[in-house]
């Protein structure tokens, strides 16, 4: 009974300065493969509920999110998993090869880029997730990366397709003229959830770490 | 005791005789020569089906032209009307639409509700707004080859200067656009431009909408009808909603500095939202026939079978009804366009079936891509 309560006493002596800075969930294994888990069906389900919408989405927004919540590796690691399972279970029908190995890489670098940018956020003064991330230098972060990289994704998901199957028929440009405004549209639509819903949900998450 | 029994012999003998009375009357036929103003090939005797689309209330109080209240209909979408043509009779006296003497007739059935026997075209144009003021064109106009600029012209003459009417004119079909810029009533009307016979009514008056096909027709895509913008609504709703929170002294900055990013961001969103779906509700309307397509369906085995002069019909004429007609498909429709997943049983992998007309890669969903005589549709799995 002794060496228990010594044991309790010691953990909450190690707990102690992780609470004062609000990360002692997120150092325990456990609860960050919860949080992974828990991720990773959040994307799919926010990914098939909006499947019917085309060119918005917000799966790119949560696998960002996983990997600023949780770091590089698993912001990767679940970016990878729920893109293979979004794009192979698709219910639009499954992404050809090229395209989801595209896929694959784009949404794995997204869940990476989130955990990278979160580290160098860290160091910077205007990075308060318990106090306001509504401010001009995060914004602008957010809306770079988030129109950035759809950009980037449109632009090699188009190119692997033309590669693919209209090389022979048409030149790229042609070939991408007629889908300007769809891309547009999920360039704007993520990084409009980039800039509005992404930095309420790091804010509403910290809190509720923080909280317990 | 006398008097309950007259009574009742009374009653049996008025139900028996308006039951004698209206019976005739659908066996009877007036005139079945059709006047010259009409389509003179029309089907006189064909049964026209259009299925109710929408319909904000689920009756219609049907009114005669003489202003006498006939009976209340089922206007429920989902189901539909029956029209039959009893034939052409001498017009009704209150009869005060644009159109010629002699008059159509119909018989008009609301399927699982009632039937109105031999009322005329214009009085099922007045009281289901199909038409607008005396341009009561109902479900036939008087159309055929010579008097298309008399039709135009009639329904220019029913627009006033609190009206505006657009009137588009294509090989297959002629659409009437009325609105009332009070913004009372919009009616959009489509007829086949041969034999005059209504395709597609959409009209509001108020916050009511009626909008009925004739079956197989597919109607035009987009919400403008709607009497209030829906995305409009939800602007005006956060502005209003999240507006006093930022006058309000106690509340405090920070907390007003989130609404305000909730109501920029609620704006933004629905703008986007709008935009997104007029990229997908501009589809051109169908031909009601094409000929002369010439299909190329590359299964990417090393074959390519090709299939030339099919003719298509009946509003059928997208670059999908193409494919539909000389292959075995498997696809889902998903509302904002269908989805090609096999033909003839080759499909369903890592590559899907995409399809160019002309040469050109169409971005719109094949079943809304609209051909034309003579057009070339590859169809290609990659």
């Amino acid at each position: 009974m002794t060496q228990s309560t010594d044991i309790m006493e010691k953990d909450r002596e190690e707990i102690k300065p992780e609470r004062e800075n609000g990360t002692h969930w997120l150092e325990r294994r456990s609860f960050r493969i919860a949080l992974m888990s828990i991720f990773s069906a959040l994307s799919l389900v926010v990914g098939y509920m909006l499947v019917s919408i085309p060119n918005i989405e917000l799966f790119t927004l949560i696998i960002f999110l996983s990997g600023f919540i949780l770091g590089e590796k698993e912001g990767a690691a679940i970016g990878l998993i729920s893109s293979f399972l979004f794009c192979f279970f698709n219910p639009m029908g499954a992404s050809a090869l090229p395209l989801l190995t595209v896929q694959l890489i784009y949404y794995s670098l997204i869940g990476f880029l989130g955990g990278y940018i979160k580290k160098k956020m860290e160091k910077q003064s205007f990075y308060d997730p318990l106090g306001d991330l509504y401010v001009f230098p995060v914004l602008i972060i957010f809306g770079i990366i988030a129109a950035t990289m759809t950009s980037a994704y449109q632009f090699f998901s188009q190119l692997v397709d033309y590669i693919s199957y209209f090389a022979m028929q048409e030149t790229f440009f042609i070939y991408i003229i007629p889908g300007i405004p769809f891309t547009a549209v999920h360039i704007i639509g993520n990084t409009l959830g980039f800039l509005f819903i992404l930095p309420g949900l790091i804010q509403i998450i910290y809190r509720l770490l923080d909280s317990q | 005791m006398r008097n309950k029994r007259f009574i009742l012999y009374l009653a049996i003998g008025i139900i028996l005789f308006e039951t004698a009375v209206l019976n005739s009357i659908t066996f009877v036929k007036a005139d079945e020569t059709i006047p010259e103003e009409y389509y003179y090939d029309f089907n006189l005797n064909g049964t026209y089906v259009y299925d109710i689309l929408n319909a904000d209330s689920s009756y219609i109080g049907w009114w005669g032209l003489d202003w006498a209240f006939k009976e209340n209909v089922e206007t429920i979408a989902g189901n539909q009307i029956v029209v039959n043509f009893t034939g052409f009779y001498e017009k009704h006296s209150g009869d005060y639409s644009s159109f010629p003497n002699p008059a159509p007739y119909i018989s008009i059935q609301f399927v699982g509700n009632t039937t109105l026997l031999n009322v005329t075209n214009a009085e099922a144009a007045s009281t289901l707004l199909i038409g607008y003021f005396s341009f009561l064109s109902g479900f036939f106009v008087p159309l055929n080859s010579t008097n298309i600029g008399w039709l135009k012209d009639t329904a220019n003459n029913t627009n006033y200067d609190d009206t505006e009417l657009t009137i588009t004119e294509t090989s297959s079909y002629i659409l009437f656009d009325f609105i009332q810029i009070s913004g009372a009533q919009r009616t959009e009307l489509i007829y086949n431009i041969t034999s005059g016979l209504l395709l597609w009514a959409r009209t509001r008056m108020g916050f009511n909408t009626f909008e009925i096909a004739l079956e197989g027709f597919t109607p035009p895509q987009d919400s403008s009808i709607l009497p209030i913008n829906p995305y409009l609504v939800i602007i005006i709703a956060s502005l209003i909603i999240g507006s006093p929170f930022l006058i309000v002294p106690k509340v405090n900055n920070k907390t007003k500095k989130l609404i305000f990013i909730a109501m920029i961001g609620t704006c933004s969103f629905t703008l986007l939202f709008q935009f997104n779906s007029n990229l997908y509700g501009a589809a051109p309307l169908l031909e009601e026939n094409v000929s002369d397509i010439t299909i190329n369906v590359n299964y990417n085995n090393g074959t390519i079978r090709t299939v030339e002069d099919i003719s298509l019909s009946n509003y059928e004429t997208s670059a999908f009804y193409a494919l539909k007609s000389c292959s075995t498909l498997e696809y889902e429709d998903y509302g904002w366009g269908i989805l090609v997943k096999k033909v003839d049983g080759i499909g369903g992998g890592f590559s899907s079936w995409t399809y160019t007309v002309n040469g050109i890669r169409v971005k719109i969903g094949a079943s809304k891509c609209a051909l034309h005589d003579g057009d070339i549709v590859n169809w290609t799995y990659s």
